[in-house]
């Protein structure tokens, strides 16, 4: 991988932080109405 | 009474949470964007170029912005899916000339004005500077709603908002000074693409408030990505090919190898999901708020580059964080009376009783125009929330509790933009929307009647 990032498997764990983020968000979505 | 009293406290005090928790979540994905909006430029082709001149950047950050929003636009279809509101995307774009042209329109600021002169402002100055100009775009964007919407700010919301923009500076500050120490004589064009960003994000959020009044925040977005895509593929790319003679094709060949798509793809989600979060939190609080807390996004950028990057802030990061978080905490901290509804009423405007005309319906209209429609033609007389929820409910075939949350969102939505007034309301005994919820009786405002009327809904 590129010197961008900081040590080895970085930019997997950065793939899979934004890709679970967007899980949590599109949950969170498709839920909050009901609170209201 | 005291049920009452606590329903209504309970439905204010959670509209005005979810405002400000879409806007947070803005703040979350735009930080993470940072890391693939900087991994591309560390991968072919871009690595191996050497951008010696200036021509030869301009055309890669061309190429990467439209990249960034094809993919935008591709979780955003996704986004549309899982919410099942693919139906309501068509609906609203065949309103174009009415509705989806405030979207095209807030996609030249915020593409090809506010990207790329974010690109431009990173490529001749410097990353940090081309971060603290964007951060000013709350200032525009609060300045302008208040212009063109009469949003109230208050002293406590422009206090906040003035303290987030000194934190994001002070967290920049250092490296703005070192960037222009180290700059040459083309500093200027970096300095007019700042201006452009700040300026372009603060104009597009303010332009999108004007049709997001009467449409879906999930469908405006997509619309805005829509336009920004069909903007840079069939105009600026194939322009800049043809007029300047530029190696379009090459770049965009060279770009379709692995990891540079799966950076773009990548960047896309983050930026879609932030923009879809940002437009989802204007209705509910405002621009100005909306603006302001997403402006947190300079705090998430520093921590996941410190996590992922190892690229460590200094000492003035410290400051900045905590001014910026207390920015956040004097805004959060409003009462909810104040942000309920974030536009003062508009006085000398006549009556929805006396403009309201009996209008033969043609193709479906998209649910919330047809909201506006309904109360519109009840006039004076109001509709209660699960009267209107049984209109859509029969209207466009849907039920359960998922739609029954989306209308008492857009409601809650249309309320807080000032469209529609509260006349009456009672306690929900578990029959409509849930035991012990509040049931609200609406008609339309003056202003809902104005908005309706621009937007050829009436």
């Amino acid at each position: 991988m590129s010197d961008f990032w900081a040590f080895e498997g970085a930019h997997m764990l950065a793939i899979v932080m934004i890709v679970i983020l967007a899980a949590i968000c599109l949950f969170v979505a498709r839920n909050w109405g009901k609170q209201l | 009474m005291k049920a009452m009293k606590i329903a209504r406290a309970r439905h204010r005090i959670l509209s005005v949470r979810w405002g400000y928790i879409w806007a947070f979540w803005c703040a979350v994905f735009w930080g993470a964007w940072y890391l693939p909006g900087t991994a591309v430029w560390h991968t072919p082709p871009y690595s191996l170029m050497s951008f010696e001149s200036t021509d030869e950047f301009m055309l890669a950050a061309a190429v990467i912005t439209a990249f960034n929003g094809i993919g935008a636009l591709i979780f955003l279809f996704l986004w549309l899916a899982f919410l099942e509101k693919l139906g309501e995307l068509w609906r609203t774009l065949s309103r174009f000339r009415t509705i989806s042209k405030w979207y095209f329109l807030a996609a030249i600021f915020g593409g090809p004005c506010a990207l790329f002169g974010s690109y431009l402002a990173i490529g001749f100055v410097g990353p940090i500077f081309a971060a603290v100009a964007a951060l000013l775009y709350p200032i525009i964007g609060a300045s302008l709603a208040r212009l063109w919407y009469n949003e109230k700010i208050t002293l406590r919301a422009a206090i906040g908002i003035l303290v987030i923009v000194i934190g994001g500076v002070s967290i920049f500050a250092p490296g703005i000074m070192s960037e222009s120490a180290a700059a040459r004589e083309l500093l200027w064009i970096g300095f007019v693409g700042g201006a452009m960003a700040a300026f372009g994000w603060g104009v597009e959020g303010a332009i999108a408030g004007r049709a997001l009044d009467v449409t879906d925040p999930d469908v405006g977005i997509t619309i805005r990505f829509v336009a920004e895509v069909i903007i840079w593929l069939f105009l600026i790319l194939p322009g800049v090919a043809l007029f300047f003679d530029a190696p379009v094709i090459a770049m965009v060949s060279a770009t379709l190898n692995f990891w540079a798509i799966l950076w773009l793809l990548l960047a896309g989600l983050s930026f879609g999901f932030c923009y879809v979060a940002w437009y989802k939190s204007f209705p509910l609080i405002g621009v100005g708020r909306g603006q302001a807390i997403g402006a947190l996004y300079g705090v998430f950028a520093v921590i996941f580059l410190a996590i992922f990057a190892f690229q460590f802030p200094d000492w003035n990061f410290l400051l900045g964080l905590s001014l910026t978080v207390s920015g956040s905490f004097l805004m959060i901290s409003e009462s909810s009376d104040v942000v309920e509804v974030v536009r003062a009423p508009s006085a000398g405007m006549k009556s929805a009783l006396t403009i309201v005309q009996a209008e033969k319906r043609g193709s479906r209209l998209h649910m919330k125009g047809y909201i506006l429609r309904e109360l519109a033609e009840a006039a004076d007389n109001g509709l209660w929330d699960y009267e209107i929820m049984r209109a859509v409910f029969h209207e466009y075939g849907r039920k359960g509790d998922y739609w029954k949350g989306e209308i008492r969102v857009t409601l809650t939505d249309l309320f807080s933009g000032a469209l529609i007034e509260e006349i009456e309301d009672a306690l929900d005994d578990g029959r409509y929307f849930g035991e012990n919820k509040i049931l609200m009786k609406f008609k339309i405002s003056p202003f809902g009647m104005k908005r309706m009327s621009e937007t050829g809904l009436i």
